[in-house]
């Protein structure tokens, strides 16, 4: 990894903690509690700005497994599966304070509805995608893991689109929010974003060992 | 109140333990590559 990179790590890293902590606290502290669904609609902070880094970690897999395939790099490669990984992170914080907040609001831990759905789906199929990674052998590994990160990115307009696209969804189609809920919901998504950028080069880094092990193991594969 | 107490709690457990095992996996890595670097580069030379 180049050198600026490493550099970077701990200001990214203090950044993202900072902005984590200031977004919790315009959250908890100067956005007011909600009139009808009271205290536990504080879980948007957490959920909305998970649902939108995943979206942009399972982006990243699909721009980059595009350049691998394009230039096979290996650094394309690593940058495929360490967004992908975070991004499960991420979607799966998504799935765990989803049905928190719809036991509350829904009265109901799950239920079929298109968002609800599709986002499951999604999941499983970005979780085989770590799946095949693991068991395919390191010759064919970075190609195959690049063809599966295109073909499951269709999946993304699918979640982002099913609130309008089927009928008997439960999520709204637009949220309006005003004021200081709107100011620490936006807050909220920047902070998430950074500490995915912080979460993702760590994960990086873990590439980059692996892969100078490998080197050192007598080549290793593809470049 | 205890729904979205536990949706933060396990969201924050969640990232505690990926970050460790991150920490734990480039710990490992660290550990083999300077062995295999080192024997690579120093064959035995035997008399």
């Amino acid at each position: 990894m180049s050198g600026w990179w490493s550099k970077a790590r701990p200001f990214v890293w203090a950044l993202a903690t900072l902005m984590v902590a200031a977004s919790l606290w315009a959250a908890f502290k100067r956005a007011p509690i909600e009139a009808q669904m009271g205290i536990v609609q504080k879980i948007v902070y957490i959920h909305v700005p998970s649902a939108i880094a995943t979206l942009v970690a399972f982006g990243l897999t699909f721009a980059a497994s595009i350049a691998y395939l394009a230039t096979r790099a290996w650094i394309w490669d690593a940058i495929a599966a360490s967004a992908c990984e975070v991004g499960m992170v991420f979607a799966t914080i998504v799935l765990v304070s989803g049905p928190l907040w719809a036991r509350s609001a829904w009265n109901t831990w799950w239920t079929w509805e298109p968002r609800l759905t599709t986002f499951l789906i999604l999941w499983i199929l970005y979780g085989g995608y770590h799946v095949v990674r693991a068991s395919v052998g390191a010759g064919s590994k970075r190609t195959i893991s690049a063809v599966l990160g295109i073909i499951l990115f269709v999946n993304l307009p699918v979640v982002w689109k099913s609130v309008e696209w089927w009928r008997g969804s439960l999520h709204p189609r637009a949220v309006t929010m005003t004021g200081e809920m709107r100011q620490a919901l936006l807050l909220s998504m920047a902070a998430w974003l950074v500490f995915f950028l912080a979460a993702f080069q760590e994960r990086l880094r873990l590439e980059s060992l692996r892969h100078d092990a490998e080197m050192a193991d007598g080549g290793g594969g593809p470049r | 109140m205890t729904y979205m107490v536990t949706a933060y709690v396990l969201a924050a457990v969640i990232w505690v333990g990926y970050l460790l095992s991150l920490r734990a996996r480039a710990a490992r890595l660290k550990q083999r590559a300077p062995v295999e670097q080192v024997a690579q580069r120093s064959p035995v030379v035997r008399p």
